[in-house]
């Protein structure tokens, strides 16, 4: 951990809100694009980070060392999947509701910013079906793909922060890429942009 | 699209991630060589990996910093306990500047310190009523007169000397004025006592105030 985030971090443990938030607006990015992905929807993935941080705070005394973020992004994660949860046992409504305005929903949006017109279409269509897809797994596996392949973290990282064994982090990512490879191929648009690449 | 083993899956999936040791990556270099079904796969993988990962990076539409006024951010405060102590003290404060006010007006020997250092008297005044036989009952009705006496054999701030035995001896004046003092002390002791309350509630507060402080500015 960086000497200046070792400062804050204790400077937090003893109570200094704004050394925290010096924090939170160093990993806020971070944890943010974890819970989208993990819970598809910006607002909602807006609260969950915001209960993130504030859990965080209260826990920091339980804090023990080593990696900050994985320590985050470790509460970030069962915040997101209790939310889950909890989004399972009431009505809800899909994201796919919300396909036909990409803007108003950038996580379906994708990162390069000089495209062709076609070329857009493609890549929204390709992030859409991912986000689809993603949706689809189960949440171990959702969790390890997230921050395996989206988030880019090491197999240790992900074992550290889902608090699995290296094995198990193995087998779930292995796992989830196949249901995608299924879930994505089988749509054919998904394919041909796949194979575009 | 040709279905692959879970062994062979967790063996692409390890390789595109750089995960086998020389031997087996050799290995799954040369069977992919050979199997187009494996070779397949392996594209299909990579390409969704790639797709992951390229992804944009999404930045939340609000700042998540946490307000220090959130109910669960003060509770989790470590020093929340010092808080009710700083609102106590203020109030303290706030008496002890009542009590100030209203002690100005009090005649320096009717002032808490003189009726206080009055009192351990009492214990010996009662000892000679009843050595004396002076009835509880005939002392009463003198009392304005042995305050009077009393306070005349008492200079205005000299505390000890109002303390003291009369000077003329009188176990009766002595008797009187050891009946009088408890009724005449009472308010000034309780003032006395409400000030040094308030006085030590404000000292916490300062205390706390001051650890406050420097946990917030230590780091």
């Amino acid at each position: 951990m960086a000497e200046e985030e070792r400062r804050h971090v204790d400077a937090a443990v003893r109570g200094d809100v704004e050394s925290f938030n010096m924090l939170v607006r160093a990993h806020e990015s971070r944890v943010y694009g974890v819970c989208v992905r993990l819970v598809g929807d910006r607002d909602d993935a807006a609260d969950v980070a915001q209960d993130t941080f504030i859990s965080a705070f209260s826990r920091l005394s339980t804090y023990r060392g080593g990696s900050f973020r994985a320590w985050l992004l470790r509460i970030a994660t069962n915040a997101a999947l209790d939310f889950l949860r909890a989004r399972r046992r009431r009505p809800t409504v899909s994201i796919d509701a919300h396909d036909d305005d990409p803007d108003d929903h950038p996580v379906l949006q994708v990162a390069d910013a000089t495209p062709t017109p076609e070329m857009a279409l493609d890549q929204r269509e390709l992030a859409q079906a991912i986000q689809r897809a993603l949706a689809q797994l189960p949440d171990d596996q959702r969790t390890a793909i997230v921050l395996r392949d989206v988030e880019g973290f090491d197999y240790a990282e992900v074992a550290e922060i889902t608090r699995a064994s290296l094995g198990t982090v193995k087998s779930r990512i292995s796992r989830g890429r196949a249901r995608l490879r299924d879930i994505l191929t089988a749509d054919g648009t998904v394919r041909t942009a796949l194979s575009s690449e | 699209m040709a279905t692959l083993s879970d062994a062979d899956l967790d063996l692409l999936s390890a390789y595109l991630d750089g995960m086998l040791p020389a031997d087996e990556r050799a290995r799954v270099e040369q069977r992919l060589e050979h199997e187009p079904a494996l070779r397949a796969a392996c594209a299909d993988l990579r390409r969704i990996i790639t797709a992951l990962h390229e992804l944009p990076a999404l930045q939340p539409r609000r700042s998540l910093a946490v307000d220090a006024a959130h109910p669960r951010i003060r509770r989790a405060l470590p020093w929340r306990w010092l808080r009710p102590l700083q609102y106590a003290g203020s109030l303290a404060l706030v008496i002890m500047a009542v009590l100030g006010v209203t002690l100005a007006g009090v005649p320096a020997n009717q002032s808490p310190l003189a009726m206080n250092l009055a009192a351990p008297a009492l214990p010996a005044a009662e000892e000679a009523t009843a050595e004396g036989g002076a009835p509880f009952a005939a002392a009463a009705p003198a009392d304005d007169a042995a305050r009077s006496r009393s306070t005349e054999q008492a200079p205005a701030g000299d505390a000890v000397a109002g303390a003291a035995p009369p000077a003329d001896g009188s176990g009766e004046l002595l008797a009187g004025g050891a009946q009088v003092a408890p009724r005449a002390a009472d308010p000034p002791v309780m003032t006395h006592l409400g000030l040094g309350l308030a006085g030590l509630i404000a000292l916490a507060a300062l205390v706390a105030t001051t650890m406050r402080a420097i946990l917030v500015r230590s780091r």
